[in-house]
């Protein structure tokens, strides 16, 4: 009751811990103050962004790890297991050796570019941790432009590879760079239209608002990525492993072709950072695929209701437990502190589904040409998502606005969305395939 | 380009390790080479091809068959190209690709081989010409297109000069090489080269 | 400017850029230096430097025995060395006159056609890892590895044979051997079925590889390219069926043509290629004269003892007619038979030659023989003494090198790696 009081008298604009601010009343600070709120606010994302920062640091290292063992899997092989358990030291191995790597530079470079770009490269994909809701208390900031914000962050990283580039003094570098100008920018315009209609359906840039709004009665199903948007889904998919630059669309380091791309002079710690930076932004780009489209931290079955139990967003919570993170003590209780490690574990879990989703592809597919590479973007993607946006404008103008309603009473929308998921994305595939076949049936058949 | 195409005969002059100098007055002298054909006291008679080259007047000289079967005939450099053309457009032989062009070393000259081969007929040829004293025989490139590498290749290394040829450099050693590695008076490790002056 | 269909207004102010590509880069496998001018992505013009790995290989011959230049073969073209290794052998074979059993011919033929098999495979891997595809390759070398534990079992070497010998080979095939092969072969194909549903429809590789980099038959004749690439575009020229060396007329197969030659065309080629040599080594394995060596040194065993016998009724004979006695009239009878001998066909080396010291006459010879790149020709002249007179190696890659510039010139820069690719260009071969 008390706590619910200090926090109706604080009327925080966003959402801070109870016990925090609690905290900050007990040491006799206002906190009706915006001044003050301001400060608790920062204090409480550098707390936070610390913890993420480091956790992510781990998990980008895992990452390494894992994308060599998909990939060994993948091709028949052993993958590391040299170091540690399983090989799980490997990644730390890899680091420890870069660090003590001589930071090589060539002549002719620009040195103060050339140093700047990694940490250029870094920084922003490091930032974008802050603004992901890994659960409904852990995230740095609940910015309310939350989804733009990240994108205009991300594509600052591009001038970190671009910079690199152009300060090598290596012409594979700087080819790198140029192209991976050119695919940021084919690449961001289709990946921002495909979250437009994600804010449309949440009435919200805030990730968290976004994540609840993804609740509905079909449990994961009335997710985004199901009948209401999927080829916004599609779209941001294809268009964040390009933004990642990753396999088919890793252009800009081709090892085949470019050697290393804009990485190619860098050596020691900033290569590291490239690296890194790399796996991070996969990370972020995997974690915002699942904020916007997967539904977050719930539970595949949150909101749904079976055999008369209507789930809540985790399975705990479902139970009745957990509701308030403090017990009447001022303590974090137990149980509020399971429902948290339930919805990191949702969220990580679906996030390493996507990452390997994108390793997957590695191990399959070859690399796209840059003209093949811009085509798609310009000809196909973007159209495709000017589409969608006009047809979810039109839906949301018109139905009501809340789901159970659009979903009882909106049958031709589901109808229309299920066309255009057949004709639309089943019809690309088809055409393209039939496209192919044809064009090869001719050879296939005579030799 | 430090490499153009000069005789190779002035290099010589440059610095202590001298080639042989008989090398220009036998070449007119032509004498027998290591060869079977060769030191054969009549000429042989001309294969199928060489029928043909007879009939339509080319001028050339039958060498029998090597130990494989292929027809051998020896060419001067001036009818090269005439050989070559007829050869290539004839409809009975049509030598559309050209295999290879090697350069031999027969002590007292050299001599440009090119083996012929017809994607219709199956066949083998085997023109020889023998270059003159300064090293210099007809380019076949006119012809065939594709000798531009071999007889780069043999520029290269046996120092036969192919006259007309549009871009004779050297292909396999560094630019900066002296002498031609595959002859049998070359010297191996010229005090001359840049590695080995101080 | 008219690039792939795609106009390109030029009214920007650009300076080209010329690039090194190599000598030491990722994907021109092995020690090449291409330098090209770029106008943005596109090739406005290339130059291949070669020469970086010229060991000097026709020097070599002329100062080494016949037999002492033979182990450095293998390092001409280190990926399908049999084929050297026939080339050079049976030029000397030619020259010599020497008798080959037939058994050595099969021999012969079942490892060049298993080290084609293996040479393509390496050529896949490696194709599409150029494309950035990085699984195929790992695929490709599992199987090949395979087929060079074969190898390693017949020649004690996985890369470096050095096995055919003048008239012959080094050793027998092992016992077991033949079934090796056979098991290993009876599982390709569905590797290669394996390999081709996850290549040929591919959209990606479809679009980089259709309509790119395309040669005409002239084009070919031009710079003297051959094998599959030539055969791409349309001409069925084999040498295995047009000018059959080793038991190649003993044996059913197809020379796998296409009209398009394109980069697909030759994947398509190559491909085929090893389908039709599965087919080969099949009937290879089936006709091999005397089969497998295990009976084979069983036979020879049972005919030694046969041999003995009669020696020893021969003994008996003479030492009883010595004694003056009346010799044992079935010793007698034995003594008149004739061991029966093994065919000379099933032998593994026909005439004994002294290998350190060979001499074959005078005389000169072109052996041309199918490799996997192509048209690989060795020629030999011999002037009777110990070591060759001249070596010349006719490389199918430094000719099929050669097309690579005027193939180039209006592409796209990631476009080299799939038509340099699709050459299969082997660089210490270009060299020697």
């Amino acid at each position: 009751m008390f706590f619910t009081g200090v926090l109706a008298q604080s009327q925080m604009p966003y959402q801070l811990p109870e016990w925090f601010v609690y905290l900050h009343h007990w040491a006799g600070i206002d906190i009706t103050d915006p001044l003050m709120q301001a400060l608790m606010l920062f204090a409480w994302g550098a707390v936070l962004f610390t913890a993420i920062a480091v956790v992510a640091q781990a998990a980008v290292v895992f990452m390494v790890l894992m994308e060599r063992k998909v990939l060994a899997w993948l091709t028949q092989r052993k993958g590391p297991n040299r170091v540690g358990p399983f090989g799980l030291l490997q990644t730390l191995a890899d680091g420890v050796k870069l660090l003590f790597k001589e930071d090589i530079m060539t002549t002719g470079q620009d040195k103060l570019l050339f140093t700047l770009a990694p940490a250029i490269f870094f920084l922003p994909v490091f930032v974008l941790y802050a603004l992901i809701p890994f659960t409904d208390y852990l995230f740095g900031v609940a910015l309310p432009v939350g989804a733009l914000f990240i994108f205009s962050l991300s594509s600052i990283s591009v001038l970190g590879m671009v910079l690199a580039g152009w300060a090598s003094n290596n012409k594979y570098s700087l080819i790198g760079g140029m192209r991976s100008a050119a695919q940021a920018i084919s690449y961001e315009i289709p990946l921002v239209l495909a979250v437009l209609p994600v804010v449309l359906f949440a009435d919200s840039m805030n990730l968290g608002v976004i994540v609840e709004s993804q609740k509905g009665p079909l449990g994961m199903f009335s997710w985004y990525w199901f009948y209401l948007l999927p080829i916004s889904f599609l779209i941001f998919l294809i268009s964040s492993i390009a933004e990642v630059n990753r396999i088919p669309f890793d252009l800009p380091e081709a090892e085949s072709e470019l050697v290393s791309g804009y990485n190619t002079e860098y050596s020691g710690m900033k290569f590291a950072m490239f690296f890194l930076a790399e796996y991070a932004a996969l990370f972020v780009m995997s974690a915002l695929t699942v904020v916007l489209f997967f539904g977050g931290y719930a539970s595949p079955l949150a909101g749904a209701t079976l055999a008369g139990i209507t789930f809540d967003t985790t399975f705990i919570q479902t139970f009745g437990l957990g509701q308030s993170l403090l017990n009447a003590t001022g303590i974090p209780s137990i149980d509020a502190l399971l429902v948290q490690c339930e919805m990191i574990t949702w969220f990580l879990l679906k996030t390493y589904c996507f990452i390997f989703f994108a390793m997957w592809l590695r191990g399959t597919l070859p690399r796209l040409k840059p003209d093949q590479l811009m085509g798609f973007s310009w000809k196909f993607l973007i159209p495709l998502a000017l589409i969608n946006i006009f047809l979810v404008a039109v839906q949301r103008l018109w139905a009501h606005p809340d789901q159970m309603t659009l979903l009882a009473s909106n049958v031709p929308y589901i109808v229309l969305w299920a066309i255009i998921l057949v004709f639309g994305v089943g019809g690309f595939f088809w055409f393209t395939s039939r496209f192919f076949t044809e064009k090869l049936r001719a050879r296939l058949v005579q030799s | 380009m430090s490499e153009t195409p000069q005789n190779p005969s002035d290099q010589d002059q440059a610095s202590e390790p001298k080639q042989p100098e008989h090398r220009k007055e036998h070449a007119e002298s032509a004498k027998p080479a290591p060869k079977a054909e060769e030191e054969a006291p009549t000429p042989p008679e001309p294969g199928k091809f060489g029928q043909m080259l007879r009939e339509a007047g080319l001028p050339f000289t039958p060498l029998g068959e090597a130990s494989n079967g292929m027809e051998m005939i020896e060419v001067l450099s001036e009818h090269l190209l005439d050989v070559g053309r007829f050869l290539r457009d004839d409809p009975r032989c049509r030598f559309d690709l050209l295999l290879s062009v090697s350069g031999i070393d027969m002590k007292d000259y050299r001599m440009s081989v090119v083996h012929l081969y017809s994607l219709y007929t199956h066949e083998t040829l085997v023109v020889k010409t023998k270059a003159d004293g300064e090293e210099k025989v007809q380019t076949l490139t006119p012809v065939w297109p594709a000798a531009d590498w071999h007889e780069r290749e043999s520029f290269d290394l046996m120092g036969i000069v192919y006259e007309g040829h549009p871009d004779l450099r050297r292909i396999l050693m560094p630019i900066d090489w002296i002498g031609h590695p595959l002859r049998k008076d070359y010297v191996e490790n010229d005090p001359r080269l840049v590695w080995n002056r101080r | 400017m008219d690039i792939q269909g795609v106009t390109i207004v030029r009214d920007l102010d650009t300076e080209d850029m010329v690039v090194n590509i190599g000598p030491q880069h990722p994907s021109t496998h092995g020690v090449l230096r291409l330098v090209t001018t770029l106008n943005g992505e596109v090739v406005k013009d290339m130059e291949p430097v070669i020469g970086y790995l010229h060991r000097s290989k026709e020097k070599m011959a002329e100062s080494r025995s016949y037999f002492q230049y033979q182990p450095t073969i293998d390092r001409v073209e280190y990926l399908s060395s049999f084929y050297d290794h026939y080339a050079y052998v049976a030029s000397i074979e030619k020259i010599a006159g020497l008798k080959v059993p037939k058994r050595v011919h099969y021999i012969r033929m079942i490892t060049m056609e298993l080290n084609r098999i293996s040479s393509h495979l390496l050529w896949f891997g490696t194709f599409l890892l150029d494309l950035g595809a990085s699984s195929p390759f790992f695929y490709a070398f599992r199987d090949r590895e395979r087929i060079l534990k074969l190898f390693e079992n017949i020649t004690g070497a996985r890369m470096m044979y050095n096995y055919y010998r003048f008239g012959g080979v080094n050793q027998d095939a092992p016992p077991g051997w033949l079934d090796d092969v056979r098991t290993v072969i009876n599982e390709l194909p569905d590797r290669f079925d394996e390999y081709e549903a996850i290549v040929n429809k591919n959209p990606i590789v479809v679009d980089r590889t259709v309509g790119i980099g395309i040669l005409d038959r002239q084009a070919c004749l031009d710079y003297g390219v051959t094998g599959p690439s030539l055969r791409a575009c349309g001409v069925d020229i084999d040498l295995r069926k047009a000018n059959p060396y080793c038991c190649y007329d003993e044996v059913e197969f197809d020379v796998p043509t296409s009209e398009e030659g394109d980069v697909y065309a030759r994947y398509m080629v190559r491909m085929e290629e090893m389908r039709q040599s599965i087919r080969i080594i099949h009937q290879a394995l089936d006709n091999f004269p005397g089969g497998d060596t295990a009976k084979l040194l069983k036979l020879q065993k049972e005919y030694e003892a046969a041999e003995n016998e009669i020696k020893e009724a021969k003994k008996r004979v003479m030492l009883a007619e010595k004694a003056g006695n009346e010799p044992d009239a079935a010793d007698v009878a034995k003594s008149q038979e004739t061991a029966p001998q093994l065919d000379d066909d099933w032998k593994y080396q026909g005439q004994k030659v002294n290998l350190l010291v060979y001499k074959p006459p005078e005389g000169e010879a072109m052996t041309l023989v199918e490799s996997p790149r192509g048209i690989l020709g060795c020629y030999l002249i011999s002037d009777g003494t110990p070591k060759a007179y001249r070596v010349k190696w006719r490389g199918a890659s430094f000719s099929n090198l050669s097309v690579l510039p005027p193939l180039m010139v209006g592409n796209l820069y990631p476009d080299l790696m799939a038509i340099f690719g699709s050459l299969d260009v082997i660089l210490p071969e270009v060299d020697r």
